[in-house]
Order: C-alpha cells, then structure tokens, then sequence
C-alpha cells in the first residue's frame, strides 16, 4: 500500500515527475549506447587482431620476443604442433617459421616479416586466406610462390604475378636473396599489418634457408573465448620451458584499450548519475515543499519519523528507477537492434582502419553492467533522497499546518 | 460624460456540462470620483463583471466603455497597457510582489510607465506616507500585516495615476478594524485625489460605506442605489 | 529593477537554486577539465610527434610518399635551402636521405632504416643528442653511424666495431658499405629502437650513390597555426615540381586517433548536457508554474508579456551563467595546476599510447577559450529552457491565472 502511495504521489505532478524521468531515460540511453559501442568496437579490435594474426596462444621458445633471431626457434616444434592439437579445447593450430628480411622491388626496399605457413593450418587459424583481393592463397603450383599486402604491393609498385626480391640471413649467417611470385594480395583493416608481413610456404622458406625444418611460432585456436585460460594453462604447465603467451599477454595494447572501454562506459555512468543525482534531489524537493501541509498532518496524527523518511525515499528510488528501467529498455533494445544489424561505419573507415578494426561494429553490453545499473540507480536515488527526505522529517507539524 | 459605460455587457461561460450565463444584460455608468461597491451574493456575476471593466475578460455580448473608447477595439498589448495607464487593481489576496520591499512594489507600476527614478522614488514614499505606510517603506510583504500589504496594494494601485481603481473584495482577508481603516483610507484618497473607486464585495462594513451601490442577482442588475444620477 | 526582479526571484527558493547551480557548475567543471585534457594531450601528442620526427611540412619528390624508393629523391641545392629558410614562421629545415637496408655484423643480419642526416640540424629538431647512451654524436666530418639500442643489441654490436650496410642504392646500384660505429641511441619505440641507423647525410649520399640528393626536407614551424600559410607560401615558390607533404598526411594514425578520441568526448559531452539541461528546465518549469498566480497579477496591472518574458529569461541566464562561471573559475586553478604537473600514465595503458609514439602524459591545456566555450555552451541550454516560461506567459491568462 505504502508503494501505490508513493506511486501515485510520484504522478500527482505529471510535468515534474515526467522531465525527470525522460532525462533518466534519455541519459541512461545515451550512456548505454555509447558505451555499446565502445565495448562493441574494443571487441572488434580484439577480434580481428585474433583472427589476423595473434590467434588465442602462442607459444615461441623462451626468449625469441626479445631477440627474434632465425635461430631462436622452438625445439622439437613439430611435436609440440601435434601435441597441442590433440588437447582439449584446441581448436586448430599452425606452426610459422618467421624471418625478418628485406623485399625489393626495381622501385624501392621495405622490411618485411617473411611468415613461413602450412596453408591447411593457417587457414584454420587466422583468416588471411579470406582478405585476398587479388589471386589466390597457394592454391596453384607454381614455384615459390607468395602472399603479401596490399600496401606493400602499392609501396613497391608491385602487382599479382610480379616477382618480388625477398633477402635475409639464413640461419648460418650466410645472405640469402630469392625471387617469388605473388600469386595473392591480401587487405586487412591495418594497413601498418599488410606492409611488413608476407606469407611463404613453409617448405619453400626452409629450402631457401636450406634449414632442417623449424618453427618460430606456435599459434593456437582455442574453441572458445571461455576456454582459453584452461587451455593456457594447460599448454603452461606442459611446457614450462617454452614461452607461452595469450594474447593479451602478446598485444598488452590490444587487451587493455578492449579492457578500458568497460571502466569507460562505468566513469560515464558515474557521471551521468551524478549529474542526474541534482536533478532528482530537487525535484523530490518541491515534491515535499509542495507537500508540507499534508506532511505536517500525517506527522501531527503520529506518523513516525523513520515512516516519514522512508516514504520519502521510496517515492525517489520510484521515480529514479522508473526512468533507470526505461533507460535500459530503449537502451537495451536499442543495442540488440543495432548489435544485429551492425553499425556501418564505413564513413569513419580510414579512422577504423588505423586502429584495426572492421568497419562494421556490433554493439553490445555485458550481462553485469544490465545488473550493475539498476544498482548504481538506486544508490543514486537514495543519495538523492537525503535531503528531501531530511527536509520531510523537520517539519514542524503545527507550523507547517498554520502557515501553508 | 460617464468614465465608465456598460452597454448590454454580457459574459457566458461555456462549461463542459452547459452554458453559464456569469453576467447578463448589465447597463450601467459610472462617473468620476464614484465611490461604488457591486455586491451580490457569491456567483452573483461581482468579480466577473470586475474583470470585464479591467479588461481582464472579454465579453460574448455587448460593450465596455472607458472615457467614451470600446476597449473591445483595443488589441491584447494595447490592452495591458491600458490597463497600466488608466485603471489601478486592488486584489483581495493583495498579490504584492513577494521579493520586493513596499516602496519597490509601489515603484515597479511606476517603472513599467517608463517613469523617471528621482519621480518613482519621491511618489513611491509620498504614496506610503498616505497610506499610512512611511515608516515600513524597506519592508517585504512577509514582513506586513494583511492590513498593511493591502495598504501597499492600494498605494500600489494609486502609483499610475489611474482614472480609476477597481478593488476586488479587498478587505475580504481583513479584520473588522482593519477592514475600517483600509476604507478610511481608500474613502480619503476619494476626497483628496479625487479618485474613482469601484469595489466588488458583500462585506457589509464596505456596503454602510459605499456611495453607490449595485446589488447583482444572477449576473443582471437588481438595484442601484445612491448614485448621483 | 528588473534585473533586481530577477536576481530577487532566483533567491526565492535558495535550496533549489543552489542545487540547480550547483548541476552546471559540476557540468561545466567536468566539461572543462575533460575537453582540457584532451586539447592538451592532443596538441602535446601533436607536437611532440612532429618535432620527433617528420617536422610540420616536409618537401619530397613527386610519389616518393607512396614507393619510399631512392628513386624519388631530388636536389635541394643551398640557395633554394636559404629562400625556404626566409620564408616567415619557418624556424628550421632539416634534410633527410632514408633508406631500408641490411645491415650485418659478424654472423647476425638484420633490416634497418638507414637515415641520413644533417648531424647539427637534426639534433636541434629532434634532440637525437639527448638519445645516445654510449659514445659519440655525429659530427659534420665523414664517419661513423648512430644505431639504436635494439638493433645493436641483435648484432651484439658495440661502439667501434664496424657495421656492414648492404642494400640498393640510386637507381638501383648497390649500395654497401662499412662503417665504425660511432654512438648508440635508445628510442622509446620499440619499432624504432629495432631498426635505426644514422650516418652523415654525405656519407649516405655516397653509400647509396645519391650524391647530393635527399629523399625529405622536414621544416619546423615556429607555430602550428602558421602551417596553412607556410604551406601555401612554399607551395607556391617551389611550383609543381615537388610534393608538399602535411604532418596530417604523414601521421593519418595520429590524425584518425585525435578525431576519434575527440568525437567520443564530445558525445560524452553532449549527452552530460542533455541531462544537465533536464535538470535546468525541470528548475525552470518548477520556478514558472508556482508563480502562476503572480504572473496573472503583473499582467492585470499592466506588464506586458514581453516584459515578463524578459524577465524569467533573465533568472534562467542567472541561473546558468552563476553555475556556468563559478565552475569556470573552478576549473581554472583545477586545470592551470594539471598544466603544470600533467598527469603520467602507467600501467597496461602505457604502451598504447607508445603506440601512437607519444609518451604516455596526460597533458592540459589552458586555452581560455574552452572556458568560453562550455559557457557559451551553457548559456545556450539555459536560453533554450528558457522557451518554457516564455510559452507560459504567451498562454498565460491572467484571470484563470489568478484565480489557481
């Protein structure tokens, strides 16, 4: 009963009552969305970093980050390949023999990170093979063939079927220079990506080395997101003598602007509610001024004081929550909608690109910021009721029924 | 010449349920320096009648004179500063401006004619000292009695120099003995200033009081007594 | 009178007025302190990334932007140098020579980006002196090179031993050389600090057979607000036969990350306000709709309604300059002391910001505008709420008025 009082209390000043709750609404729903699409474009960039290159673990011998040496390469790669594929939770993996070297053309020179792959397993696990613009991802036979950016390919004046100068030191420090084919070009969002990285089979790259086969490079898939730490630490455990790395580990800039973009959208909350916090305070305010004869009357008939203060906050955390609940609707929906349909934002596209990010972003909000809301409301509004409710209790009954 | 002419004057007011006939037929004229009380039961047409000489309401039938002007000719800001010009209220609930002092409620009327603030500042205090009111001139009307914020209202009204003033149950909010002297007053300023005063009210003590009285039954005339016709 | 009217009404209700206040005031704190932050950050990421490298303007050879290839360097001759140099507002001009290349010691190879540079005019735009850790500067007589840290540390070089550079020189000669190595300089980016190599700029000139030729001029600015009429004065005496290159299209990264960073804080703004504005108009509305009754009163004594309009208007600009220019005046010792002692960053956040190549400080600025700005912003919203008394008093009736 005391609820359907405090509702009904709420409405007898429909304009007041209504501005504060559109302005809840309205400020919720922008915060909501903003940070959707904060979180939506952090996860994107986690996502297409993933899927390019980082894959969900890697694993390289200890050392190799530091100094990326041709002979810093894993030992016993191969096995530790197959073992890992048998592991619950992996979901595919590929072993890459990395090399720094230097691509020439007639026109200029670019260093270059050659990446030596299995097509089969690098398919199942970054998706170069599905950013081809021109030609194909070693599906021909031609000799030494390779895979390079379309960036560099612009850089170097270089087209599909050109032949490209790759040099490099060979594992026994001897100068190496080969001539390939591009048989594909590849474009992903970074363009930074696509100038320094070029794709080789594996078996040529060795050959060229004349190298025993080696890898550098352990990238591994896991089935899911949730998985990865289980499998981290099993790889972790199995093979404490390698350096195993998730990728947040590997692009600690990567993980930590995805990461900050929750605590983003939570300061951004926090501002809004407090800035809402004044409005709903004198709001409730007038709500008890306007009040004071009937306050005084309830108080003079005996009402307690503590009734008459929890009255007065229940009548806030209604009128907050009221439009906190209509904030999350719209902006719930208006997130499923948007996280279905993508925002394009092919308008901002070389913006996106910079920082590797698909120009389609799905927003979304995580399950515990929809809990941590309505909590954050409430807190709000009891803060809010304070002082109204203050005010409410210090009613001098017999003043308040003379002079009013 | 009346100051005031009513032709025919009529007021419907169309409710939801049915039409409410407020005024009905009303003929009367008023002349200057009338000391005149409209009395009638409540819902006998006073206060309507009233608004339709300040021009606060618009009549459905028939017309208001002033000095001889139809103020139905008058657009809505020539309206209001008619009003500003020619006529001085006096409300029951006095209506001061509460975060002005006395002088400054008096002064205002004055600064909306666009006077001088040497003229406002001398009239104002001039005003309050007739009213009986120079020593509270820096009070707000928090501060004064009901008897005195109507005072206030009074000199308030005086201020522009109307042709007349027109008092809307002012003494209803007031005790016998202020009620008394607010209509010393107001009878004095009559005298002195020779200021028309047309009250609606059924307090008797401004009835015993009144010059001439108009006595509304339903919204028509029933007796007019003690003019100077 | 009338502002005494309105300054008088504003205190009628001093709870309400102060709390409403008090919103702006916190908004436009907010605001101040927010939008300082990032034109401060910016303008020092602005700064500091051209002054670190690529100057505001760079004069290059038609197309060389896109192959970087030797072939596209061009002669500056030291008349044309002293014409540039007296153009106003350019404060220094510093010639480059670059070039990819191997670089060997020993047993262990590596690709570096070789510059060349005028030793005393580098070392006054980039401060590239206060880098060595070990040895020697260049000097103008022909000698040794400069090498980062990193890449000394993979060839296990160090001060003496000599470097080996192998690469492809003006229109396409080979290009090798020996050289001593003279000092060795650490670089805050890890990308750079893997792959520099500095030498005289003559001595690249002969290493890479362009002799007397550069591939870049970068050219400081006493001011960045000079660079449009920089650009158009050097535009026009160097004709169409070089490209002028802007800091803007040399960095786009930088560029893109400002716009975005900017737009985000402006729909953070946008939407701060919106509630902020909420809060004034419900004030407002709170303050207009009880004064009903005496807005009838001044209209029956003869105040006309534009008057009064002027009148309530003036309390909602009260009321928003009084929030909007204490939180001014708030902010600016909050932000002065910031400017002073700018804000580090640590932790995960700061290789993001190394990514950008800029050092990880929160700087602020203390442009007065962006006082003025959020002010004028403010007085916008409150001029805006202000619509509602006027719709009230043009609707008002004064008897219906008097009579609630």
């Amino acid at each position: 009963m005391i609820t359907s009082l405090a509702w009904k209390n709420i409405w007898r000043n429909k304009k007041r009552s209504l501005i504060i709750i559109l302005a809840t609404a309205l400020g919720l729903w922008g915060c909501l969305l903003a940070g959707a699409i904060w979180m939506g474009w952090g996860e994107s960039m986690v996502d297409t970093a993933i899927d390019r290159d980082l894959s969900n673990i890697q694993i390289h011998k200890k050392g190799y980050t530091q100094n990326k040496e041709a002979t810093n390469f894993i030992p016993d790669g191969f096995r530790i390949i197959k073992e890992t594929q048998s592991i619950a939770g992996v979901k595919a993996v590929s072993g890459r023999t990395l090399i720094d070297g230097m691509a020439s053309s007639p026109i200029s020179t670019f260093g270059v990170k050659i990446v030596g792959i299995v097509p089969a397993q690098a398919k199942k696990v970054t998706d170069i093979y599905n950013r081809l613009v021109e030609g194909n991802y070693f599906a021909g036979n031609g000799r030494n063939p390779i895979v390079i950016g379309k960036k560099l390919a612009d850089r170097l004046g270089l087209k599909l079927h050109s032949k490209i100068v790759l040099s490099f030191q060979g594992l026994d420090g001897s100068l190496n220079y080969a001539a390939l084919r591009i048989v594909g070009i590849y474009k992903t969002e970074s363009s930074l990506f696509d100038q320094s990285n070029v794709f080789m089979q594996q078996a040529d790259l060795l050959r060229l080395l004349n190298s025993k086969p080696i890898i550098h490079e352990i990238a591994i898939r896991t089935e899911s997101a949730r998985i990865m730490p289980q499998v981290y630490d099993a790889l972790k455990t199995k093979y404490a003598h390698l350096a195993v790395q998730t990728w947040k580990e590997l692009a600690p800039e990567v993980a930590f602007t995805s990461a900050a973009m929750e605590s983003f959208t939570y300061i951004f909350l926090g501002i809004i509610l407090f800035a809402l916090l004044f409005g709903i305070t004198n709001t409730m305010l007038m709500a008890v001024m306007e009040r004071i004869r009937e306050l005084g009357v309830l108080i003079a008939l005996g009402m307690k004081k503590g009734k008459v203060f929890a009255m007065i906050l229940l009548e806030t955390i209604l009128l907050s929550i009221t439009g906190g609940v209509a904030g999350i609707v719209i902006g719930g929906l208006s997130i499923a909608y948007f996280s279905h349909t993508g925002i394009d934002l092919s308008a901002l596209a070389s913006s996106m690109e910079t920082f590797g990010t698909s120009t389609l972003l799905h927003p979304f909000l995580p399950l515990d910021m929809y809990i941590a809301l309505p909590v954050m409301i409430v807190i709000t509004a009891t803060i809010s009721a304070v002082l109204p409710a203050w005010k409410a209790v210090h009613i001098q009954p017999s003043a308040a029924i003379r002079t009013y | 010449m009346p100051l005031i002419e009513l032709k025919n004057l009529s007021k419907t007011y169309n409710t939801t349920a049915f039409p409410v006939q407020a005024v009905k037929n009303v003929n009367l004229q008023i002349k200057k320096q009338e000391f005149t009380a409209i009395v009638g039961p409540s819902g006998s047409g006073k206060t309507t009648l009233l608004n339709l000489i300040g021009g606060l309401d618009k009549p459905t039938g028939g017309s208001v004179f002033v000095e001889e002007r139809d103020i139905a000719t008058l657009k809505a800001n020539e309206l209001i500063d008619f009003r500003l010009h020619h006529i001085g209220f006096v409300f029951q609930a006095y209506n001061l401006i509460p975060v002005f002092t006395a002088k400054e409620n008096v002064e205002f009327i004055m600064l909306l004619q666009g006077i001088s603030k040497t003229i406002r500042d001398k009239k104002a205090v001039e005003l309050l000292n007739a009213v009986g009111l120079g020593e509270r001139i820096d009070s707000r009307p928090s501060q004064l009695s009901g008897g005195q914020q109507q005072r206030v209202a009074v000199a308030r009204a005086l201020a522009s120099r109307p042709n007349f003033v027109l008092a809307d149950e002012p003494t209803a909010n007031l005790d016998s003995h202020t009620a008394e002297s607010l209509l010393d007053l107001m009878e004095q300023l009559n005298k002195d200033y020779e200021m028309t005063f047309v009250f609606s009210t059924h307090d008797p003590r401004v009835i015993k009081r009144a010059h001439r009285v108009v006595t509304l039954e339903d919204g028509a005339i029933k007796f007019d007594v003690g003019g100077k016709n | 009178m009338y502002l005494s009217l309105s300054w008088r009404n504003l205190w009628r209700n001093k709870k309400r007025t102060i709390i409403a206040a008090t919103s702006v005031f916190l908004a436009v704190l907010v605001a101040v302190v927010m939008r300082s932050m990032q034109n401060g950050s910016y303008a020092y990421m602005i700064r500091s990334s051209v002054k670190f490298y690529t100057g505001y303007l760079q004069v290059q050879g038609k197309g060389y932007w896109e192959n970087r290839s030797l072939d596209r360097s061009i002669v500056i001759d030291e008349k044309q140098q002293k014409e540039i140099l007296q153009i106003p507002h350019i404060t220094s001009i510093v010639p480059r020579l670059e070039a990819f290349s191997l670089v060997s010691f020993e047993k262990v190879t590596k690709v570096a980006q070789i510059t060349g540079i005028d030793p005393e005019a580098e070392n006054n735009m980039t401060d590239l002196k206060k880098r060595l850790v070990q040895g020697n500067y260049l000097t103008d007589m022909p000698g040794g090179v400069l090498i980062a840290q990193g890449l000394a540390n993979m060839l296990k070089i160090g001060i003496g031993d000599s470097v080996v550079l192998y690469g492809q020189g003006y229109h396409g000669v080979i290009a090798a050389a020996r050289l001593p190595v003279a000092g060795i300089v650490k670089f805050p980016i890890a990308k750079m600090n893997n792959a520099m190599v500095f030498l005289t700029l003559t001595n690249a000139q002969n290493t890479f057979s362009a002799y007397g030729r550069i591939t870049s001029l970068a050219i400081m600015l006493d001011n960045i607000k000079n660079q449009a009429h920089v650009y158009n004065s050097l535009s026009s005496m160097l004709g169409g036969q070089y490209t002028l290159m802007t800091w803007q299209e040399m960095m786009p990264d930088l560029v893109q990350g400002i716009e975005l960073d900017n737009a985000s804080g402006l729909i953070m703004l946008i939407i701060l306000y919106i509630v902020i504005a909420f809060g004034i108009f419900g004030t407002v509305m709170m303050m207009t709709t009880e004064r009903a009754k005496e807005f009838g009163v001044l209209v029956s004594v003869g105040m006309q309604k534009t008057r009064l309009i002027w009148v309530t208007t003036l309390e909602t600009a009260f009321l928003a300059f009084l929030g909007a220019i204490s939180g001014a005046v708030f902010s600016l010792p909050v932000i002065t002391y910031f400017h002073y002692h700018p804000i580090p960053i640590t932790g995960n956040a700061a290789p993001v910001f190394e990514l950008l190549g800029v050092k990880p400080i929160f700087y602020f600025s203390t442009d007065p505008w962006l006082l003025i700005n959020q002010a004028i912003v403010v007085l916008l919203i409150a001029l805006a709420t202000a619509l509602y008394p006027i719709f009230f008093i043009k609707q008002l009736q004064p008897v219906q008025a008097m009579r609630s």
